[in-house]
């Protein structure tokens, strides 16, 4: 995954030359074989990395960036450059914000075509270096996860880290 | 047990044949039954796994993708206490099941495949196809309108995105279905994304999954982007008890 595969240029599907700490996170975190049982017993207490990634926010802040999104599209503009420009500019306004809150990676699986197992799409906040902590520490889930502010809550809808920072090497 | 100070870290399985083939360097050894064989490296047992440790896994195991050999990738963090514990608790007992593994999985790289949406689009389809949207955007767009006219803009907006998405990643998913040879689709749950697809496909027909994803992200361009990453080891595909 970090070796670059020939970029295509010009096409419609973005492809990066090598892939960010987050897509890292996302892509390889939490998959790939398990081993079992009797192994990990004799894991000489191995922490390993986490990412408390499952903290679902709805929160009122993406309720108004949708609506001021929303209300800002201008119906008859078809094509136009301005409409565009703005929702550009509103999103990373809108992305800086968002990366102070531990954002929700938490995904539903609808497909398994094959057997493997319930894997879960990680994810971290920002770009920063994720949080150390205990996978056997039941507190994982919840520290650090709200900042700058936001309210959060448990719902159905949530908000991600925007990938507007990259960390690559 | 005895606490040690370092232990050995398993990126992954390979064949034993292509044991001999592996390159070494950069702390990186290779431990065999006879059958099949453990990418290992040592790990200090003291210190919590990080960033750069979920870099190196990834780096060690995009290495055997990118020179062709397959390998089952381990989940990050997969330790023993020592190499013989490496043959004797893990090669040995599953040595059978990563061989058929190994076997199903030569020949396949896996591409992953996030698809985002665009907003300014999307939220034009919305629009026109709610009503009830476009009544509350009617009375949210006041300049006195209330943070509750917002809000309830706000949220039937997004409950709208959730109502579709399920169907925009369905479309994406039958589209690729011919292509490869196995699919994992997770929906998203954040508004501005649809979902993530794993991709199994096989190393001599990426030319064609990757023709059909640009055609396929052309079509979607008012409403979605789409970004591929890959290929991969076979993350999503690999057997787990």
């Amino acid at each position: 995954m970090t070796t670059a595969v020939a970029n295509r240029t010009g096409g419609y599907v973005e492809r990066p030359a090598s892939s960010s700490l987050a897509d890292v996170i996302e892509v390889i975190l939490d998959k790939g074989m398990v081993i079992d049982i009797y192994i990990r017993v004799s894991l000489v207490g191995i922490e390993l990395l986490t990412i408390d990634a499952r903290i679902v926010i709805a929160s009122v802040d993406t309720y108004l960036r949708f609506a001021e999104a929303t209300n800002r599209l201008d119906l008859y503009e078809h094509g136009g450059k301005d409409l565009p420009e703005l929702f550009n500019s509103m999103q990373e306004g809108g992305a800086k914000h968002k990366t102070k809150g531990a954002l929700s990676g938490a995904m539903d699986k609808v497909s398994d075509t094959f057997s493997g197992g319930g894997d879960d799409d990680d994810d971290d906040d920002s770009g920063d270096r994720p949080r150390r902590q205990s996978r056997s520490s039941s507190s994982s889930r919840s520290s650090s996860s709200s900042g700058g502010g936001q309210r959060r809550r448990p719902a159905s809808s949530g908000q991600r880290r925007r990938r507007s920072r990259e960390d690559d090497e | 047990m005895t606490a040690v100070a370092e232990a050995v870290y398993v990126f992954g399985i390979v064949p034993d044949d292509v044991a001999e083939s592996v390159e070494r360097g950069d702390g990186i050894d290779i431990v065999s039954n006879g059958s099949v064989a453990a990418v290992v490296g040592s790990v200090p047992a003291d210190r919590p796994l990080g960033a750069d440790d979920l870099r190196r896994h990834d780096r060690v195991i995009a290495s055997f993708v990118d020179s062709g050999i397959p390998v089952l990738p381990m989940r990050f963090g997969a330790a023993v206490a020592d190499r013989a514990a490496v043959v004797s608790d893990l090669l040995e007992p599953n040595a059978d099941a990563y061989t058929a593994a190994l076997d199903k999985l030569t020949g396949v790289v896996q591409f992953t495949v996030q698809v985002r949406y665009e907003r300014t689009g999307l939220l034009r389809e919305i629009l026109a196809g709610d009503p009830n949207v476009l009544s509350a955007r009617a009375v949210a767009g006041d300049p006195a309108a209330s943070t509750a006219a917002k809000m309830r803009l706000g949220e039937l907006v997004v409950a709208a995105i959730g109502r579709r998405r399920p169907a925009d990643a369905e479309h994406i998913r039958f589209t690729l279905a011919p292509r490869v040879r196995a699919l994992r689709v997770t929906l998203a749950d954040d508004p501005d994304s649809v979902a993530q697809l794993a991709c199994l496909v096989r190393s001599d027909r990426t030319d064609k999954f990757i023709d059909t994803l640009e055609r396929l992200a052309r079509d979607l361009a008012d409403t979605m982007r789409l970004r591929l990453l890959g290929p991969l080891a076979p993350y999503d595909f690999v057997p787990n008890t």
